[in-house]
């Protein structure tokens, strides 16, 4: 349908309403116009014409019939009312409240527009104050020419595909002519990018919409006469933008810092708003709910990414932490990456980017790392597949490759850990003769851990080091503590010995901190480990872009629990992504909430696809 | 017909200590992983080997698997007087009743390709069953020398882990020693 007349009777009622001399040259522009080029289309209307819908009141301000459907019970009940048969609506729908009007408690705010399917032709779209409206589905029939579209403070409205068959901003004669966008949560304006428009004077307004990176107004016909675009995102931002980022798509890129670091976004563009929450490029992207949980931060943050602009993305621990593997699929397929600087050169579809961050490790882990030579194939008959090189083990056969691979434990006493810390942190260098002599006291009780720790930091081979004061608080941190000092306490002792206090006298109050005595019981016993971290790193040489994700699964064998059915139990399990990014060793972390028992020991199985080999093991305890 | 029965399945026979101590030590180093690091004497005894998640087993129905486990010594120093304890967990996953199985292991001190020390350990074990064997607080001949168990495991046993350390002189300062006197397991001479 290209346009439709107007009731004369209808005119006659609009004129009687609405006297102001702009609207009755609008009408008769709007007739001259719609009746010009598509005369042989055109028809009038009648309300008794099959299929348009009867009228039951008119706008105030300007006489053009009003259908408005303010609550959700006045969209299902629309059909009973308008009568099941209307599909022609000649006038203006208005769905959502008026400003400050609220909902009365007996009635639903409008969230589901599927009970307007039969609507097919209107002559006007007016949307506002809609909280509750994701989508426009229900209004998916409407086809042909409208007046205007104008959309208003719909929070949570995503899409507006349902308008994918309105053909043409057209004057119809009903009030305003364009299209208004404005507090929506679109990232886009298509379809209505791909209408036309026609007049001489239309409005494209579209603004404050926090996602919105897509905005080209209606392409075929006439262009708007002082379009409003600003306060959106990048390429939504002014008419400059819309027209350099035409024609571009836009991805959306999500990016996630948790707990322990920050992302800092940069090279986009000077001042991009990130997300609703008002971040930019430059900024950090930290944990934004304080120890929100992954899947809340999963979904945290971002941003709109024009093709052919690259994004550079950087990770940074804070004091403490090191940056683990980074998890995105911005890079084909859900893959791991090492490193803390990234560049999206070119999207080719939404894609997220998830960073995280441990603590840095401590002084005294006992870690065991092992070449993945190794490994064997679960099956003898498979050996053959595997090959064994100086990288590593790895399926060179074509079809998957089951293996195992032990992963050997350290077991020490905290005692004896005390001492190697000691001789490697307080004196950087392994231990000598006398270790053996240390710990035996230490383990006897001739000698107290406070005194054992004295004759370290009080030694010339100490002093002879030349510690600066930030050194040798971090030391204490380290070695007493067993763990990194956070920036603040590390400053508050720096301070201290500033002031003049001598390093003995800060030694004694880490001697006499409660942490401290806490620990010195624990010096006495041996304790298993609290956490503990598999490292594992892969390689892929598979030639196919897109070959099937490897898995592997961490077994723990307890020889030494006596109930049943928990000598060999399963604990993590795991996808290793395919293809790697390259064939550089992609790190896995596993970490391990509980401790394991003292004779525990692992082991990894994992299928293989062929091309992947594991290129070495290391275990983690703290 | 026999049927071979997952290692989680087995009713352990012997209740270890689970790490607890209240007392201190001046123990060593403890390594501890798995028994599938196991590998077969030869070729055709690999034929008769499986590895699991939980450490090589006898797939064999009728004949013996011969297996040789590498163990880890960490020592260090030169200057440092180590003794050495060792230990491995086996296992018969054999269902028949009545099918007791005698397991032989050997740990042998090589130096270079010369075997300079060896102490045998055997035991029978029944169906269902899982223990411990273990030699703990040996004097090592050469503080370069390494260790090895080679161990004769009948139809449907296995090893499960293996455990060894380098400790200070004296069965009292061995964690694997008190580990297994705590259950009941005599590691000494």
């Amino acid at each position: 349908m290209g346009c439709f007349w107007i009731n004369p009777l209808k005119s006659v009622r609009q004129m009687a309403n609405k006297p102001e001399a702009s609207v009755v040259v609008a009408a008769i522009l709007a007739v001259l116009f719609c009746s010009a080029p598509v005369l042989s289309e055109a028809h009038e209307l009648n309300e008794d014409d099959a299929g348009v819908c009867p009228i039951f009141g008119y706008e105030d301000s300007t006489g053009v019939p009003l259908y408005r459907l303010a609550t959700q019970e006045d969209v299902d009940g629309f059909a009973d009312v308008i009568g099941d048969d209307c599909y022609l609506l000649d006038g203006v729908l208005h769905i959502g409240l008026l400003e400050n009007e609220t909902v009365e408690s007996s009635l639903s705010p409008v969230t589901d527009l599927g009970p307007l399917e039969q609507l097919e032709v209107i002559g006007a779209l007016r949307i506002g104050n809609v909280p509750g409206l994701t989508n426009l589905d229900g209004l998916h029939n409407l086809r042909g020419d409208i007046q205007f579209i104008s959309i208003k403070d719909a929070p949570n409205l995503q899409n507006i595909d349902a308008l994918s068959n309105i053909d043409a901003i057209k004057d119809l004669g009903h009030g305003g002519l364009g299209v208004v966008v404005e507090r929506t949560a679109l990232k886009s304006l298509r379809p209505l990018t791909n209408a036309a428009a026609y007049g001489d004077f239309w409005d494209f307004i579209v603004r404050e919409n926090p996602l919105l990176a897509d905005c080209e107004w209606p392409q075929d016909g006439t262009s708007p006469q002082s379009p409003i675009i600003r306060d959106n995102l990048l390429g939504c931002n002014s008419v400059a933008e819309v027209i350099e980022f035409a024609g571009r798509d836009r991805y959306e890129l999500k990016v996630t810092a948790l707990p322990g670091g920050t992302v800092s976004l940069e090279s986009l563009a000077p001042g991009l708003i990130m997300t609703s929450r008002g971040l930019e490029t430059g900024a950090a992207v930290t944990d934004p709910l304080n120890n929100a949980s992954d899947d809340e931060l999963r979904h945290w943050g971002s941003i709109p990414v024009p093709d052919g602009h690259y994004l550079e993305l950087e990770a940074s621990p804070e004091s403490g932490y090191a940056s683990l593997a980074i998890e995105s699929d911005c890079f084909g397929g859900k893959q791991y990456f090492g490193g803390e600087r990234w560049v999206i050169s070119s999207m080719e579809d939404d894609c997220f980017f998830y960073a995280s961050f441990q603590p840095d490790t401590a002084i005294d882990i006992d870690s065991v790392t092992l070449h993945s030579s190794v490994c064997r194939a679960a099956d003898y008959a498979n050996e053959q597949e595997l090959m064994r090189r100086e990288g590593g083990i790895q399926n060179a056969g074509m079809a998957p490759v089951e293996v195992l691979c032990p992963v050997p434990r350290l077991v020490s006493p905290n005692s004896w850990k005390l001492v190697k810390a000691l001789y490697s942190n307080a004196l950087g260098r392994l231990p000598d003769r006398y270790f053996d002599s240390r710990v035996r006291k230490l383990s006897s009780d001739t000698q107290n851990t406070a005194s054992l720790i004295r004759d370290f930091y009080l030694s010339p081979e100490f002093a002879a080091r030349g510690l600066s004061n930030e050194a040798y608080i971090r030391s204490l941190y380290q070695v007493l503590l067993d763990r990194s000092g956070a920036e603040q306490g590390i400053e508050y002792w720096v301070n201290q010995l500033k002031m003049g206090n001598s390093r003995n006298f800060v030694l004694d109050n880490f001697l006499a901190s409660q942490e401290f005595l806490a620990r010195t019981d624990a010096f006495a016993d041996l304790t298993s480990p609290t956490q503990t971290e598999l490292e594992i790193k892969f390689a892929n040489d598979h030639p196919a872009p897109y070959a099937p994700d490897s898995s592997c699964k961490v077994f723990i064998n307890s020889p030494n629990i006596a109930s049943v059915g928990d000598s060999s139990k399963e604990s993590v399990y795991f996808r290793v992504p395919s293809p790697a990014f390259s064939s550089e060793p992609l790190p896995i972390f596993l970490g391990y909430e509980s401790a394991p028992a003292l004779l525990d020991n692992y082991v990894l199985t994992c299928r293989l696809q062929p091309g992947v080999g594991i290129t070495k093991l290391t275990l983690l305890e703290k | 017909m026999r049927h071979l029965i997952p290692v989680r399945q087995i009713s352990l026979g012997c209740a270890l200590l689970v790490a607890s101590f209240s007392q201190s030590f001046a123990a060593g180093e403890v390594v501890v992983t798995a028994g599938l690091e196991c590998n077969a004497v030869t070729p055709l005894h690999a034929k008769r080997a499986e590895w699991r998640e939980y450490g090589v087993i006898n797939k064999d129905n009728t004949k013996d698997l011969w297996v040789s486990c590498p163990l880890d010594r960490i020592d260090a120093s030169s200057f440092s007087d180590r003794h050495f304890s060792a230990a491995l967990s086996v296992f018969n996953t054999e269902s028949s009743p009545n099918s007791t199985a005698e397991i032989s292991c050997y740990l042998k001190e090589m130096l270079g390709s010369k075997r300079v020390s060896g102490k045998n350990r055997s035991a029978p074990l029944d169906s269902g069953k899982q223990t411990i064997l273990g030699v703990c607080d040996s004097e090592p001949k050469d503080w370069t020398s390494s260790f090895i168990w080679v161990c004769r495991l009948p139809a449907g046993t296995g090893i499960s882990s293996l455990m060894t350390e380098s400790h200070l002189p004296g069965i009292s300062n061995s964690l694997l020693a008190q580990q297994l006197a705590s259950s009941g397991v005599a590691c000494g001479d």
